[in-house]
């Protein structure tokens, strides 16, 4: 395995009372695709939001143990959030973009970080639509509404708009799943384009959207780490018995 | 791999499909030790009509050996299996091609057996006491191959595999005796040929058998062990 960027260590999450994550100890490798997979409820987009401190906007949250991106630990009081969310982008399982122009949506993040200059907006708005594959399709016109595209256009917009502010690590809660087969293939094709520069971890439920476009895969269950290790070898000779059940579909 | 657990499958369909792939390779796997066992009597006792039997059954072989490749296929489209699964329908379809080529050498001792039929000078059945052993130590092996897939059990599959090379110095042997025979008197070359082809097809069946033994080793504890010395497997299997 290549290096590692980030390194969860002890961590547990509850909300409230309830105990959603336990203990969990992972080392997810610099610019691979790393995917959890587990039954609903294991846990699995609450480790996935604790990388970008995304749970801290929620009530009721505690969270012991550390998780560190380099050797930032990102949970240290010193820890500047708004920072570590430009380190960090994400997409979720339905395309949100804001209610702008395509080319609005993807300056939007820039503007933030203060470039205001047209002909530097124009060239990294142009990069992060080429680079999430969608620039073709909507080069002429930029400027219409972007809830006048397509679920899979919306989809792949977002991820544009996340990777124009450059991050380096891009979280996917479910990214296709309400996407059609088509569009769920180019997001597909969309993350193998973008493993080598960035390190991506997904949420998926789908198994064989996880054994297509991931490199290392993650089996949880009841908030647990069950497994951890490179996806050709889970998925054809997992170590733990409760991963095979899963994947093979038995009754535990 | 506890064999019960084919059964528990969320999908009572899937069960039923593997289920059904792991008794035609059962079938399949009978057919082909019985067209060994035939092939072998038709020899000894000059049976033709035994002989033609066997031929005949390899249409059956294949046919089952082409079903379940296709049933495979379909499984691999449709449910796109992982792990166990995945490591069962792989060995499947080796199992079925190994098996199927076991089935072409029991062929060739019922073809030798009609063809020496044919000839002025009929051999009797214990003219071929150098392939007795063999015939005997072959279908043991098959057997055991076939009972380590059904139970799933890897136990066995090291005395089997040994078994293999008593098989490949009693056909060196063979060779040799054959050959001196050849060298006494040039009237025996005939018979000596006859008799290396057909030790020839039993040697190939011991590797077939050998196969399929991998094959069980690969489904059950997803390790390759093709291409490695007795010994390394020996290690394999116990540690």
């Amino acid at each position: 395995m290549t290096d590692c960027l980030i390194k969860v260590d002890n961590l547990s999450l509850f909300y409230g009372a309830k105990r959603a994550l336990h203990k969990i100890n992972m080392a997810i490798p610099r610019q691979r695709v790393t995917t959890f997979i587990g039954p609903s409820g294991c846990g699995k987009s609450s480790l996935l939001r604790c990388i970008n401190r995304l749970n801290d906007l929620l009530e009721d949250v505690k969270i012991d143990g550390s998780v560190f991106i380099d050797t930032q630990d990102i949970y240290a009081r010193s820890s500047n959030v708004p920072a570590l969310r430009r380190r960090v982008g994400m997409v979720f399982q339905r395309p949100n973009p804001f209610p702008k122009s395509t080319f609005e949506n993807v300056a939007y993040g820039l503007r933030i970080q203060g470039f205001n200059q047209r002909k530097v907006l124009d060239e990294k708005v142009e990069l992060a639509l080429r680079k999430a594959a969608l620039w073709d399709e909507v080069k002429n016109r930029l400027h219409d509404n972007a809830l006048n595209l397509s679920s899979g256009q919306q989809q792949r917009l977002v991820i544009a708009r996340a990777i124009a502010i450059e991050p380096e690590v891009l979280l996917l809660d479910e990214p296709a799943s309400a996407l059609d087969p088509i569009s769920t293939l180019k997001i597909e094709e969309l993350i193998s384009e973008l493993r080598n520069q960035y390190t991506i971890i997904i949420v998926t439920h789908n198994m064989q959207q996880a054994a297509r476009v991931s490199d290392v895969t993650a089996f949880m269950n009841k908030g647990e780490l069950i497994e951890f290790g490179t996806t050709s070898q889970l998925f054809t000779n997992p170590s733990k018995k409760q991963t095979e059940d899963y994947l093979t579909g038995r009754y535990s | 791999m506890d064999v019960s657990k084919i059964g528990h499958h969320i999908s009572r369909k899937f069960n039923e499909e593997l289920e059904d792939i792991r008794n035609k390779v059962m079938i399949m796997g009978g057919l082909v030790e019985n067209q060994i066992d035939e092939a072998a009597t038709a020899l000894m006792n000059s049976d033709l009509e035994l002989a033609e039997k066997v031929i005949q059954q390899d249409s059956l072989v294949n046919q089952l050996e082409m079903q379940i490749d296709k049933e495979c296929t379909q499984i691999m489209a449709l449910r796109q299996p992982a792990a166990f699964d995945l490591r069962l329908l792989l060995s499947v379809i080796k199992t079925i091609n190994d098996l199927e080529r076991a089935g072409d050498e029991a062929i060739k001792i019922a073809e030798m057996a009609i063809h020496l039929n044919g000839m002025d000078h009929k051999h009797k059945g214990e003219d071929y006491y150098e392939i007795q052993h063999l015939v005997s130590m072959v279908k043991e092996m098959l057997h055991g191959a076939l009972d380590a897939f059904a139970r799933m059990n890897v136990d066995q599959v090291v005395a089997i595999t040994g078994q293999d090379q008593k098989v490949d110095r009693e056909y060196s042997s063979s060779i040799r005796q054959l050959i001196s025979r050849m060298m006494e008197d040039p009237r025996n070359v005939g018979r000596a040929l006859d008799v290396l082809w057909m030790a020839r097809a039993l040697e190939r069946i011991g590797d077939h058998a050998c196969n399929i033994c991998e094959h069980v080793i690969y489904m059950v504890r997803g390790e390759d062990v093709r291409h490695i010395s007795h010994e390394e497997l020996e290690r394999k299997i116990q540690g």
